[in-house]
């Protein structure tokens, strides 16, 4: 107490000073119309940057929540595209009873491999979320794969880096259509089209897609580019190697392709059995 | 004593009136360079005792400055400058000790220090005083060569009226 007594007697001028400095400012602030504005617009630069800078991270740590956010809004909007692709088909009256067809579920891959001759994922949903066996995941550059299994919170997805999915493709141009098919060994760049018809027409470049002959994929997927084909003279088929359009080994997120009318379609073929 | 405090009461009373009612008017400039104003009031505090406690300038400031600021209509902006140099004035003063010290009885007039001693002092307080004062009026560095021209010419006509004042006065 005593120290303090001597500080404010030693500095109290000081403190005075400060303190008639302030009131003065204030009072030249608030009551002259010039030094106000200047002072509002000055003051508005700083804390504008100020709260800029402070924008900048706090946006920096809800990224993740932004781009949970994102994956979501996309999912919407490519649902709303596949829909409306369907929508437009000419065979429109039979084929939508009503207009939402496609509907597609964002998901992060939570385990993954794609160096086995099997490649499988792991999506962090599952039953809980909607995701049933048998949908179509697809990323932003093109097809993954066939979910297999699902449990409550988890669900396994059978990569076309596996020997036993085959999905059926088109080519963009001729609309010719094949088998999506792994056995090009382990390069998880590459797969291959089977059962391509030798009187289609085929140039080095072709887009492959969906061809939408599935209940698993919506038409026009992409899936990859021909990068190199052979013609063999024993087989009716050609031999087909597919760049694939989406690296497997790097995706992060992905759609899961819930398809409103699976079951339909797929009553309606069985009874033709 | 009771005189010296006479002495400055009556000079707050002189020097704010002189202030606000005549040099307030006068603009030896024109209209085309508006730029002058004679500022003599700082002179209240520039005379005031040497053995005034600090805190008291400070509030001897403060009330000197609100005071003009009312005639002025500029609220603030003279009560800060003079709040400024008062808490300058003792580092000032201590700076500019003449050789043989101060006798704390005088008044710090060029009867007993010299002229030369005195302008030094004055000089240096005022152009404090202006300077500080056209910033706060101005308020913003982007006028900055306009505060210089006003300290710099408000200082040379405020320096031939202080002159004239310690003739005929002190």
């Amino acid at each position: 107490m005593r120290n303090l007594i001597l500080l404010f007697i030693k500095y109290g001028h000081f403190l005075l000073f400060i303190g008639l400095e302030l009131v003065c400012l204030f009072l030249i602030v608030r009551y002259n119309r010039t030094q106000r504005d200047i002072w509002v617009n000055s003051t508005n630069i700083v804390t504008g940057n100020v709260s800029n800078t402070f924008d900048n991270w706090t946006n920096y740590f809800n990224m993740k929540d932004e781009a949970k956010r994102l994956a979501e809004e996309n999912a919407k909007l490519k649902g709303q595209l596949f829909n409306q692709q369907v929508s437009s088909l000419p065979t429109k009256d039979t084929l939508t009873l009503d207009d939402q067809q496609y509907f597609l579920i964002p998901a992060k891959i939570s385990n993954k491999s794609t160096n086995e001759p099997d490649n499988y994922f792991t999506l962090n949903k599952g039953r809980k979320d909607g995701i049933r066996p048998d949908m179509g995941v697809i990323s932003s550059n093109g097809v993954i794969g066939i979910v297999t299994t699902a449990s409550e919170n988890f669900s396994r997805v059978i990569t076309i880096l596996h020997r036993q999915s085959a999905i059926s493709v088109s080519n963009k141009k001729t609309k010719a259509y094949g088998t999506l098919k792994w056995n090009r060994g382990l390069d998880y760049r590459y797969t291959s089209v089977e059962a391509y018809p030798k009187h289609a027409e085929l140039t080095v470049g072709d887009t492959i897609i969906t061809s939408g002959y599935s209940t698993h994929f919506p038409e026009g997927i992409q899936v990859g580019v021909v990068e190199e084909f052979e013609y063999p003279e024993s087989e009716y088929f050609y031999k087909i190697k597919v760049a694939l359009s989406n690296n497997l080994n790097t995706v992060k997120y992905v759609y899961v392709i819930e398809n409103l009318k699976q079951q339909q379609q797929r009553e309606v073929e069985r009874e033709d059995e | 004593m009771n005189n010296s405090i006479i002495k400055n009461i009556t000079r707050f009373i002189g020097f704010t009136l002189l202030q606000v009612l005549v040099l307030r008017g006068v603009n030896p400039g024109g209209a085309s360079f508006n730029y002058i104003s004679i500022i003599l009031y700082p002179i209240v505090l520039l005379l005031l005792p040497l053995r005034i406690s600090k805190i008291a300038l400070l509030f001897i400031g403060f009330f000197l400055g609100l005071v003009i600021d009312g005639f002025y209509e500029t609220p603030g902006v003279h009560a800060a400058t003079c709040v400024a140099v008062a808490f300058i004035r003792p580092y000032l003063l201590l700076w500019l000790t003449p050789r043989g010290g101060y006798n704390l009885s005088y008044e710090l007039v060029p009867a007993h220090y010299g002229y030369q001693w005195f302008f030094r002092y004055a000089g240096i307080f005022l152009f404090i005083h202006l300077l500080i004062y056209f910033s706060l009026l101005l308020f913003s560095p982007l006028y900055i060569t306009q505060i210089f021209i006003r300290t710099i010419v408000s200082f040379v006509f405020s320096m031939v009226f202080t002159f004239i004042y310690t003739r005929l006065f002190l």
